[in-house]
């Protein structure tokens, strides 16, 4: 196998939180390595640390001890760019000023932003609500709102924490088959969290797969299916059903006998 | 509302206004004390011919809009900061706290001790009343800003100013607006008295001289005067704030 590119190299990384009965460790000398230009999926029970991580990879929260490198292709790019779980798409401004709303932080310049917006509005099917404001839209489409915003700010590094958690089953599906259209074509960087084993083996290259709390990487899994994929026509995939059970074993639920192997 | 309820609410005042003028016109009440509405808008037209009422309106509508910007411009600010910069909040709130619940006409004399009798006192005055709704609505904006919101800003890199233009301020607006309309209230009250305590002009001096020489129908002159006043700057405010926070879904 040719040599990896890591872009994301965490090593003993450490997070405890105050709280009434004392200290609670979130993230335990968590080591993590995320290729680059692939689509990798943290998924671990609730509580395990994995939003931890990933709001001390976007900066909003610091580590107690350890170390984050990111390997940067090229200056000015902004480090990373998150989607939340909880709709985030900022009240006050349009779709278009929203999706605009990261380059614009980067100082770009309106002749410079507006295609890429344009282009990204379009891809996640907004065109026609570019103008309107968040509470005119339904779950689904604020969430497209934010996946744009994130797209479009070209980060080096996309960080999503449970984006679809959210939402119903329909819109969930229909998101992450626009999430498998513009990350294979983007060819970017992304770090997905989920507690989803489904939406893991749907959208991943690489399952990691957390400890509950303090979170740590348990184990590592290549997902085999081929790209580009569909999430109904994968879910018809035998393997499919296979790559699921074992990773409800490592969880700790049924047979462990046929899930060692990776 | 549907369209008989409507009728009601333009009806009710109608006929109280028809009541009033019979009662009047019948001596059924005393019209020392309650002259009849035709005297009283016969009586206002004349204040207005005159240019009495206009000279009056336009000395109070001064007062009151430079008293405005010089309360609600820096309790705005300030509220903001506080709501943003812990320290900021730490060192202003208990001074806040306590002079907020003076009554301010109770400041009035000192104020008046102060910055003396002219345009500079009432000013002063005004401002401080509008000062605290606004910097307590400004404050209380940010700090109801959903958390989300904030970290949005942080995680697009949003600092500074950056963040201040594109998430404090636009958070914190709605309720900001709530302190604005408080604090304009406010100005109309503190307006009238300080004319009243001491001024040659103005809606309260216009008022308070009717009941000096017991001009009945201009006391009431003054009294309608006013209520517009109110309920236009009122009308202008929520135009405004169409206009600044179009986001907010209305009913």
């Amino acid at each position: 196998m040719a040599a990896i590119a890591v872009k994301i190299r965490v090593r003993g990384l450490r997070k405890a939180f105050s709280a009434r009965f004392g200290r609670v460790d979130a993230l335990s000398a968590l080591d993590l390595d995320v290729h680059d230009g692939e689509l990798c999926v943290i998924v671990g029970p609730s509580g395990c640390g994995k939003s931890t991580l990933l709001r001390i990879l976007a900066g909003l929260d610091d580590a107690d001890a350890g170390e984050i490198e990111v390997g940067r292709r090229e200056h000015g790019r902004p480090l990373t760019a998150m989607v939340f779980q909880e709709p985030s798409a900022l009240p006050w401004m349009t779709v278009r000023a929203n999706v605009a709303y990261g380059l614009r932080m980067q100082r770009r310049s309106t002749a410079d932003w507006a295609p890429i917006v344009d282009r990204y509005i379009e891809k996640v099917g907004l065109t026609r609500f570019a103008r309107a404001y968040p509470h005119q839209l339904s779950g689904g489409m604020k969430q497209r709102v934010s996946v744009a915003r994130a797209f479009a700010a070209d980060p080096e590094i996309l960080l999503m924490d449970e984006p679809f958690g959210a939402l119903d089953e329909q819109t969930r599906v229909a998101l992450q088959d626009e999430l498998l259209r513009l990350f294979e074509e983007s060819g970017k960087t992304i770090v997905f969290v989920t507690h989803s084993i489904d939406e893991a083996l749907t959208l991943g290259d690489r399952v990691l797969v957390m400890t509950p709390a303090p979170g740590r990487i348990l184990r590592e899994l290549r997902v085999p299916f081929p790209r580009p994929r569909r999430v109904i026509e994968l879910r018809t995939d035998p393997e499919y059903g296979r790559r699921v059970a074992e990773i409800w074993s490592l969880l700790g639920y049924g047979h462990t006998t046929d899930a060692a192997a990776t | 509302m549907p369209r008989p309820l409507r009728l009601l609410s333009l009806a009710t005042p109608l006929a109280f206004l028809a009541v009033w003028e019979a009662a009047a016109r019948l001596h059924a009440i005393d019209v020392r004390f309650f002259p009849a509405p035709s005297s009283i808008l016969a009586d206002g037209w004349q204040t207005v011919r005159t240019g009495e009422l206009w000279a009056n309106l336009r000395v109070s509508v001064a007062r009151i809009l430079v008293g405005f910007a010089l309360g609600a411009i820096p309790g705005a600010v300030l509220g903001i900061l506080m709501g943003l910069i812990p320290w900021v909040r730490a060192a202003g709130m208990p001074l806040v706290s306590a002079v907020y619940p003076i009554p301010k006409s109770a400041i009035l004399p000192l104020i008046m001790l102060i910055f003396g009798i002219g345009e500079l006192s009432k000013w002063v005055f005004i401002a401080i009343g509008v000062f605290f709704p606004v910097l307590i609505n400004a404050l209380a904006g940010v700090l109801t800003i959903e958390r989300i919101y904030l970290d949005v800003g942080r995680a697009y890199g949003a600092r500074g100013p950056a963040f201040l233009r594109t998430i404090a301020l636009p958070g914190a607006l709605p309720v900001l607006f709530a302190g604005i309309k408080l604090g304009f209230g406010l100005a109309l009250i503190l307006v009238v008295i300080a004319e009243i305590v001491s001024s040659r002009a103005g809606i309260g001096f216009m008022i308070w001289n009717a009941w000096q020489i017991f001009d009945v129908e201009k006391l009431y002159t003054g009294l309608i005067v006013i209520g517009l006043l109110g309920y236009l700057s009122t009308e202008a405010i929520d135009a405004v704030e169409r206009l600044v926070v179009p986001w907010k879904p209305r009913a």
